[in-house]
């Protein structure tokens, strides 16, 4: 009987031991989730604050934090603040490389947005792939310079260079232009025997590609080679203070074309300097957001962008520009993601590869990354626009869509996109 | 004709702005042997202090170019008595003299490059042409006003500085100092007063070739680097030995740079462009190591 006894109390001993073990983390666990669910969402951001990219990396930063600021004004994502961690990256990619590694192992940040360019982008984007943290940068060269074995764990929220000289293309196209040129800094030749290609599918020809370094600052040289050929229009490769010297050149060379802008010269300060003469032949085709107060009423783009900017003008005092909307749709798919999948780098790159369809974008874009196409737009959504001088400002002038039902109208055969047409390089 | 006269006017202008840039990086050397790596820094300066005055403010061009000139006199005198001048007292320049000063005007780069930004940010500015953007017609070729402006003033400048080697006092003073300073001040000439006056000399001509080129460029508080690079390569191609060399390195220069622009087909021989310049130049430099004016190559 004592020993039936005894066995019982142990039995009863060992019941509640393993209870104990059991509830004790639980227990901890309970004591701890308050503290837990308020503890920041830690995400870095990382944006030149000197040297070459210092302008677009102040208007990077400036965009990424309001974004961040809009997630913790309304309470955070349930209930945890974002918390930012700030880093300039000086415009270096060997300093990007050694604060992506910080931001990761000691910040222990979930996402990195940022940087601004895409030679920035090219030191963060080894590490971060090593690492397993994923980066939505602001990098126009995506495609270009970052290796499609680094692309799982980077992306970025500009839309291809080389489908935007395709949107130029069909612009031109559509308006009966046959024979273009294009300046383009050396070292981008694809880009132009991209657009030497698409062009030919479509009827046109490229009379000459001329080339400068980046570092030269009067364009006069390319501009003498272009005027030879007689084009009807020329697409600009170039940004800096080499495009405005081209720009102001070909007025006083008399080459008086109209020119297709291509690259980061998309906000009005990025035309500084350009003469007024050059008012009404100076277009860009870039995502809706480049005007969204010339879109029409029933585009869903318009109430959305306006609601947008008025938000961001009450909170920093200034317009949204197409830069920094750019750099607002780097912030949005981590902050979307976070809300659906919660803190976890892992989940928060499936989610942004696979898990957002159609996600609305400040720069006038839906956003659909996917395995295949880590910048994820379209060139149906861009729209073409004129850059008026004299105004300061981009005004629309008409939709891609509307482009192409022209040009099909003319039997002139679509190409959808660079990488659906198969004879470029 | 189209192409060959607005290409020469280009590559003279080009040349033109080399020439008052390494003319300003020579006259500093040869009186004090300092290697001035700042020497972009004054061009720099000029070039935003005249956007400030003449587009911001809208001041006259007449009284906005002296004001400009006077603060590339300015910066420069405040290299030589605030940094320069202090190291001369310290063993690290005894040691190494121009290892020493390499340095301390390399870091000069950065602290007049950190307090441009704290003036203008690291924001591009246009300063517009002088006599207007629209184009003068000559011989059916259409050259840009700016260009003949840089040709005439770099051509006046360069005489004035000549008239002032050989004709004054001070000028000869001043070579007499370059050719041995310990000489000339065994002769009486104050050398401390000839390397003031060399520096101001050097500031206000870095100031002149920024503010000529401004119109054809944007300013940048980033621009120093590139106006240093092409006047020390100006200076060294045609000979830090005497004042001519600068003036015809830096013409050279130029006509190199536009020709090689305008021949060079695109693909990968036109990523060449600049390697090809200065591989030219480093075969100048072991045909003629004395530079193309000759004299001592210092």
């Amino acid at each position: 009987m004592s020993h039936h006894k005894g066995s019982t109390v142990f039995w009863l001993l060992a019941v509640v031991m393993v209870v104990a073990l059991v509830l004790m983390p639980l227990t901890a666990c309970g004591k701890g989730t308050p503290k837990a669910t308020t503890e920041p969402i830690r995400v870095g951001v990382l944006f030149s604050a000197t040297g070459s990219y210092a302008q677009f990396g102040e208007w990077g930063r400036k965009a990424v934090l309001f974004a961040i600021d809009e997630v913790n004004a309304e309470g955070g994502i349930k209930g945890r603040p974002i918390k930012a961690f700030i880093y300039d990256d000086e415009s270096k990619p060997d300093l990007s490389t050694s604060l992506t590694k910080k931001l990761i192992q000691q910040d222990q940040v979930v996402a990195i947005i940022g940087p601004a360019s895409a030679l920035v982008h090219a030191g963060v984007a080894a590490v971060a792939n090593d690492l397993k943290v994923p980066v939505v940068a602001v990098n126009g060269g995506f495609v270009t310079v970052i290796r499609k074995e680094l692309w799982p764990y980077n992306f970025t929220s500009w839309y291809d260079g080389n489908n935007i000289g395709l949107g130029l293309l069909q612009y031109f196209r559509s308006k009966g232009v046959t024979r273009f040129a294009a300046f383009c800094m050396t070292g981008f030749e694809s880009i132009v025997d991209n657009l030497k290609a698409m062009g030919k599918a479509m009827g046109m020809e490229l009379t000459i590609a001329a080339f400068q370094p980046a570092t030269d600052v009067d364009a006069t040289p390319s501009i003498l080679k272009i005027k030879a050929t007689n084009p009807e229009m020329i697409i600009n490769i170039v940004t800096g203070p080499l495009s405005i010297a081209f720009f102001n050149g070909t007025e006083q060379q008399g080459l008086k074309v109209p020119i297709g802008v291509m690259g980061a010269n998309v906000t009005p300060q990025a035309f500084k300097g350009v003469d007024p003469a050059l008012t009404g032949r100076m277009f860009e085709v870039q995502g809706r957001g480049l005007d969204y107060k010339g879109l029409k009423d029933d585009d869903p783009f318009k109430p959305f962008l306006t609601q947008l900017n008025a938000t961001y003008r009450a909170r920093t005092g200034a317009n949204m520009n197409y830069y920094e909307a750019v750099a607002y749709d780097a912030a949005l798919p981590v902050i979307t993601a976070l809300k659906a999948v919660g803190p976890d780098p892992q989940k928060i790159r499936d989610h942004i590869e696979k898990g957002q369809k159609n996600l609305m974008g400040a720069s006038g874009f839906y956003w659909n990354k996917s395995p295949e196409d880590h910048q994820g737009g379209n060139l149906i959504d861009t729209v073409a626009t004129l850059w008026d001088v004299k105004a300061g400002s981009f005004k629309f002038i008409t939709y891609m869509t509307d482009i192409r039902a022209q040009l099909k109208s003319q039997g002139i055969p679509i190409i959808e996109s660079l990488e659906a047409f198969s004879g470029a390089k | 004709m189209e192409m060959v006269l607005p290409g020469l006017f280009t590559a003279l202008a080009w040349g033109g702005t080399y020439a008052l840039l390494g003319l300003g990086f020579s006259i500093i050397y040869q009186a004090s042997k300092v290697i001035n790596l700042a020497q972009g820094e004054f061009a720099m300066l000029g070039g935003l202090v005249l956007y400030a005055l003449f587009v911001n403010l809208r001041i006259p061009l007449p009284l906005a170019v002296p004001v400009a000139i006077i603060v590339g006199v300015v910066a420069s005198i405040a290299l030589l008595r605030l940094l320069i001048q202090p190291l001369l007292s310290t063993n690290l320049w005894r040691q190494s003299p121009t290892f020493s000063m390499i340095l301390l005007t390399l870091g000069a780069t950065f602290i007049f490059g950190g307090i441009a930004r704290i003036f203008w940010g690291t924001d591009v500015y246009p300063v517009r042409h002088f006599f207007g953007s629209q184009p003068l017609h000559i011989l059916g070729a259409s050259i840009v006003p700016q260009n003949v402006f840089i040709l005439v003033l770099t051509f006046v400048v360069l005489s004035l500085i000549l008239v002032f080697f050989r004709y004054t006092t001070l000028g000869k003073a001043m070579m007499a100092t370059a050719d041995n300073r310990l000489v000339a001040s065994l002769m009486g000439i104050n050398t401390n007063t000839i390397i003031l006056l060399a520096f101001s000399l050097s500031g206000a001509l870095g100031a002149l070739g920024g503010i000529a080129f401004a119109p054809l460029t944007q300013m940048s508080s980033g621009s120093g680097h590139w106006f240093l690079f092409k006047g020390v390569v100006a200076a060294l191609v045609g000979g830090l030995g005497n004042i001519y060399g600068p003036v015809l390195g830096g013409l050279a220069l130029g006509a190199i740079e536009v020709v090689v622009r305008l021949l060079l087909p695109a693909g990968p021989l036109g990523q060449l462009a600049d390697a090809i310049v200065f591989g030219g130049v480093m075969v100048m430099f072991l045909v003629r190591p004395t530079g193309l004016a000759g004299g001592k190559a210092g």
